[in-house]
């Protein structure tokens, strides 16, 4: 009877394991050979990823002051995006023991900036700001899948060219997180204009409304509290290295919202203010029309400081 | 009394030890805990190959100790290099401890396969079932993480297909997981097929095993060379199989065609010339790359010894370990003890200098090369040798191999084949700049090693090469035989 039960056992055994290499639990975050990352700026958009924006059954909408926000650009030799938010939140650059993080060599004596074609932190971590408080080393979840990309601490282009960032046509993206937000101190963004006009204007200011949604799951359905910061400045077509760093404190922006139970987020953009091409001209997405200017706003990073996630 | 109990209490020790020899054995072919824990296990192979000589009953012959020092020479030659070498010495968090361990690991693990037939408490065949069966357990697992993430095949399904990790995307077709230390990591096929490939070659061992009067050793060598084999087609992974053609061909000849010992003569011709030959190349190797690309315009040469994707590489290696990039000059202590770890080459005038991470090294023989030097070089070719040697004229010899010896022979010769073409000293797909040697801290290198204790035969010994000579000798490596019957 024993020796019955331990055969049963001995036969389970491969059994199990067949059953567990049969999970096949990661197929559905499979991309082509080089997703978003080819030489045709128009295969690039980040499309086809709409998580949560159609499930939405009630939507709020805030329109915030410019003194709820910061937000600046950073160009070589003049970082005035990351100074500026310095100045205005200087607790916002800090890591969990009151060390100060560096993004570029001109906001510092250390140029800290991490490179995600780089995989040793070491030098990084406790230094450069991206890298050190982004989602992904906050919670290991953040690490995987597409929309690591947003969470990886890469601020910049820094050779990476579109490995780096995400580039988006006005409808944006939404996502779900991989875990439930409990709370939050900052909301920081990064990003640059881009166009495909290959060379021409470059170095032009574009500047445009940026709205950051935020969901949260009500029983089936979703509510959303969208969030508009107007005008924020874009270069466009100045490097990887010339991004907005934009962004808001909750307690100062959003201080009668409860983050507690959001699930998601996402982030369109609207009223492009361009000072070459008029809105007839350019096409805000992947929608190919010859002759036509294609532009996109290419988003680096997202943060969300100090948060806590469940 | 007083004796008996000695012989008693000897006997004991040594049963204690055959069986901590067997679990060491267990844990060096599974690599458990990683290359941190290979420190400790390499010091316990030192331990033991100490013991396994005290606690035996026999006397040490000083004529064997002197055959087998001889012998060593070569592997003592690359131990010493490979370990103390100036790639290490400059390599970052490397010290003289670890390269010491090293140093000695390697020798013990080659005393404790030569004296495992002093344990007469182990079977040959019990040292296959721990090793083969920790490969398998190791193959086993590693095989279920991978295929729990994309499912049955997905080397075919997905191979032009990619997955983001951290910021970064990654080709799904160019990995699998491995157990390392007490996690599952990312590795390159290159690094982690070497364990399914040499369990699938120790399958061919069971030409030489009848499974009437070994049951036993038949349906277990079965069983954990099945594994290996279903984790290629379980994965989809069918190219290493390419390389299980020459130790097909070397398990044939084994089997099918009869060795007759040769006479001096013959055996003399043979090693000389191929020696001849084989030492031409390499010099002609050697000189190309040094020299920098003499064969530019004769087009066939030109397409072997510059273009070959292996050659390219092996070049590379050359030129790297014997000239300084920035002086452009010969550069003796490198060539001597190994090239610096963070050392580059322009072989072939190149416009970028190529680093460690760009050559890609894949051939383990030129990986000894730029670790330990020339004379590191040297000792494991000549080690290799000698063993190849010394198991020829053990066969001759005996005019038959058994299923145990088969089995030894023919993981070791598929070891060699694979990281021969297929070493892979970056194989962590995302921390891609983390260097594993296919030496140092490596459990199969330290395996095939003890293996190679296992094999060890004084091969210049008349007796042991001459065919039909009844010399007083020849009476003497009868008896020696009987005593190696336990080994092979």
């Amino acid at each position: 009877m024993k020796s019955s039960f331990k055969s049963k056992i001995v036969l389970l055994l491969p059994l199990a394991g067949l059953c567990l290499a049969g999970c096949a639990n990661d197929v559905s975050e499979v991309f082509g050979s080089s997703p978003f990352d080819t030489d045709d700026f128009i295969d690039n958009y980040f499309v086809g990823r709409d998580d949560l924006g159609s499930s939405v059954s009630s939507r709020e909408s805030k329109d915030l002051a410019n003194s709820d926000i910061f937000s600046g650009l950073n160009d070589s030799g003049s970082y005035t995006g990351f100074s500026t938010a310095r100045v205005k939140y200087p607790n916002m650059f800090l890591d969990s023991k009151g060390n100060n993080l560096y993004v570029s060599n001109t906001d510092s004596t250390y140029f800290a900036d991490w490179n995600a074609q780089d995989p040793s932190d070491e030098e990084y971590l406790g230094v450069s700001f991206g890298r050190t408080l982004c989602l992904g080393k906050t919670d290991e979840v953040f690490k995987y899948g597409v929309m690591s990309k947003l969470y990886d601490g890469q601020l910049h282009c820094l050779g990476a060219y579109s490995k780096a960032r995400v580039q988006l046509t006005s409808d944006g993206y939404t996502t779900r997180f991989p875990k439930t937000l409990v709370s939050a101190d900052y909301l920081v963004l990064c990003g640059r204009w881009a166009d495909n006009s290959i060379g021409l204007n470059s170095n032009d200011s574009v500047v445009s409304d940026i709205t950051v949604s935020f969901f949260k799951e009500n029983g089936s359905s979703v509510e959303a509290l969208d969030v508009t910061m107007d005008a924020i400045p874009f270069e466009r077509n100045n490097g990887g290295s010339s991004t907005t760093l934009f962004g808001l404190k909750f307690s100062d922006a959003l201080s009668s919202y409860d983050l507690s139970g959001v699930i998601g987020m996402g982030l369109s953009y609207s009223n492009v203010q361009d000072p070459v091409y008029t809105s007839e001209q350019v096409v805000y997405s992947n929608e190919r029309k010859d002759g036509v200017i294609n532009s996109a706003l290419m988003l680096y990073e997202v943060m969300l400081l100090n948060s806590t996630w469940r | 009394m007083e004796d008996i109990k000695e012989i008693k209490r000897t006997k004991e020790a040594n049963k204690i030890i055959a069986n901590l020899i067997l679990v060491l054995l267990s844990l060096v072919a599974f690599g458990f805990g990683g290359s941190s824990y290979m420190n400790v296990y390499l010091m316990f192979g030192f331990i033991f190959s100490l013991a396994i000589f005290t606690f035996s009953t026999e006397k040490i012959d000083k004529e064997k100790t002197k055959e087998l020092l001889l012998f060593s020479i070569p592997l003592i030659v690359f131990a010493l290099f490979s370990s103390l070498s100036n790639f290490w010495f400059s390599y970052a968090g490397n010290s003289l401890s670890g390269d010491l361990i090293s140093f000695f690991g390697i020798l013990s693990f080659f005393l404790l396969g030569y004296g495992i037939y002093r344990c007469r408490d182990i079977k040959l065949s019990w040292v296959l079932y721990a090793i083969l069966g920790a490969i398998a357990l190791l193959v086993s697992i590693s095989t279920v993480c991978s295929l729990s993430r994309y499912g049955f095949f997905y080397l075919i399904k997905y191979s032009g297909n990619t997955y983001f990790y951290d910021g970064v995307y990654y080709s799904i077709g160019d990995e699998m997981e491995l157990i390392s230390g007490f996690s599952s990591v990312k590795v390159t096929l290159d690094y982690g097929n070497v364990y399914p490939f040499v369990l699938c070659a120790s399958l061919l061992g069971l030409l030489f095993v009848n499974p009437k009067k070994q049951p036993v050793l038949f349906f277990v060598i079965l069983g954990e060379g099945a594994i290996g084999l279903l984790s290629f087609v379980l994965l989809g992974d069918f190219n290493p199989l390419i390389y299980l053609i020459p130790v097909a061909l070397l398990a044939g000849l084994l089997r099918f065609v009869k060795l007759t010992p040769l006479t001096r003569k013959t055996n003399t011709i043979i090693g000389w010339s191929s020696l001849v030959v084989f030492s031409l190349l390499l010099l002609v190797v050697f000189v190309n790359a040094i020299g920098g690309n003499y064969f530019a315009n004769i087009p066939l040469l030109n397409k072997i010894f510059n273009n070959s994707l292996l050659l390219n590489k092996i070049n590379q290696i050359i030129n790297m370990t014997a000239i300084d990039y920035a002086s452009k000059s010969f550069n003796l202590l490198s060539f001597l003890f190994g090239t610096s770890s963070s050392a580059v080459t322009a072989w072939n005038g190149a416009n970028n200098p190529a680093s460690l991470l760009s050559i890609n090294p894949a051939v383990m023989e030129f990986i000894a090369l730029y670790e330990g030097g020339i004379l590191s070089f040297l000792g494991l070719c000549v080690f290799m040798l000698f063993v190849i040697w010394g198991l020829r004229s053990l066969i001759a010899q005996k005019c038959q191999v058994t299923g145990e010896a088969a089995i030894i022979i023919l993981f070791m010769f598929a070891w060699v084949v694979f990281v021969s073409f297929n070493s892979s000293v970056f194989p962590f797909i995302r921390e891609k700049t983390t260097y594993v040697s296919p030496f140092r801290r490596n459990g199969l290198f330290y395996i095939v090693i003890f293996f190679a204790g296992c094999c060890f035969k004084p091969f210049w010994k008349k007796d042991a090469i001459l065919a039909g000579e009844h010399s007083e000798s020849a009476t003497d490596a009868l008896k020696e035989e009987k005593r190696n019957e336990i080994v092979l």
